[in-house]
């Protein structure tokens, strides 16, 4: 009789995503980093399928983390395709590596949120 | 600068672990077996991610260290889950509390729940709900005394089953496919 389950989900979901964006970039940093790593075509074909609200694909997971990187009016702040097609292609330049950091923060804003409000139930 | 902040951080979370650890390690009622093997599961969990967090050299800060404050930050959100819920409903335990395990654990053998009963804790300040993560379902203090809001721990049953992780469980499919359910 409560929106617990529905914030645990999002918040698992939240946790999930900046994990990976984080494992991402960290792998990026290793000097070994050239091929294209397992989480880094998971995030790539994540942030595409999210470009188009999960649409394309049907999935639910890239319609929420499309949600998640939308701002206060909605529009998104990085060129998610853009961005997972250089990660598919192993084009990381700084610009994209810098969209990536973003990516992150705005994550962590997002979890701190959620965890805020399954505090202050 | 911040990296020793963080390092002080993760030394005082190991720390709060180990002792909520000891506090799970406690004698409880068997009732009470599944949420403090998962508690215990967390602060395994978190405590391997913290001594990973200690053991990772440092080559750039410039590009080391966001990363590791967020997830540090993270682990920390896991911690506080983990002490302000399971380890919290573990602590006040009392017989109220074992009444109503011993009575879901009925309920759940009379309606077959296909899944691994929750613990109950008279813990809630606002009204029932569930946390499916600890697999802890929360009740107002006293509610153990009234009859009228049964059917709503009926309800609380039902939010495990529409987790992803039990989505496609053998046990579900019959759940799935019912007729109360319009999943076009």
């Amino acid at each position: 009789m409560s929106d617990l389950s529905l914030l645990t989900g999002v918040y698992a979901n939240v946790e999930t995503y900046a994990t990976l964006v984080d494992r991402v970039i960290e792998g990026l940093r290793q000097p070994a980093a050239s091929g294209l790593g397992d989480e880094r075509a998971k995030l790539a074909n994540l942030l595409i399928d999210a470009s188009t609200q999960g649409r394309t694909s049907r999935s639910r997971e890239a319609l929420i983390l499309d949600s998640l990187l939308r701002d206060e009016s909605g529009q998104q702040r990085i060129d998610l395709q853009a961005l997972g097609q250089r990660l598919l292609s192993g084009t990381v330049d700084k610009t994209s590596q810098s969209q990536l950091e973003a990516l992150a923060e705005q994550l962590e804003k997002e979890r701190a949120e959620v965890a805020s409000r399954l505090r202050g139930r | 600068m911040i990296e020793p902040y963080l390092i002080g951080s993760v030394t005082q979370a190991l720390e709060r672990a180990r002792q909520l650890i000891q506090i799970v390690q406690g004698p409880y009622p068997r009732e009470y077996d599944g949420l403090r093997q998962i508690c215990l599961t967390r602060l395994d969990v978190i405590r391997r991610d913290l001594l990973e967090l200690t053991r990772e050299s440092i080559v750039d800060p410039r590009l080391q260290t966001p990363r590791r404050v967020r997830h540090l930050k993270r682990i920390m959100g896991q911690l506080s889950a983990t002490e302000s819920v399971g380890v919290f409903a573990l602590s006040r335990t009392r017989s109220d509390d074992d009444f109503l395990n011993r009575f879901i654990t009925d309920i759940c053998d009379d309606i077959a729940y296909p899944l691994i009963r929750p613990t109950i804790c008279q813990m809630s300040q606002d009204y029932f709900h569930i946390y499916p993560d600890f697999n802890l379902l929360c009740m107002p203090l006293i509610e153990g005394r009234f009859l009228l809001h049964l059917p709503d721990i009926y309800h609380e049953l039902c939010h495990p089953l529409h987790r992803p992780q039990n989505a496609d469980l053998p046990g579900l499919e019959a759940y799935w496919s019912g007729p109360h359910l319009n999943r076009t």
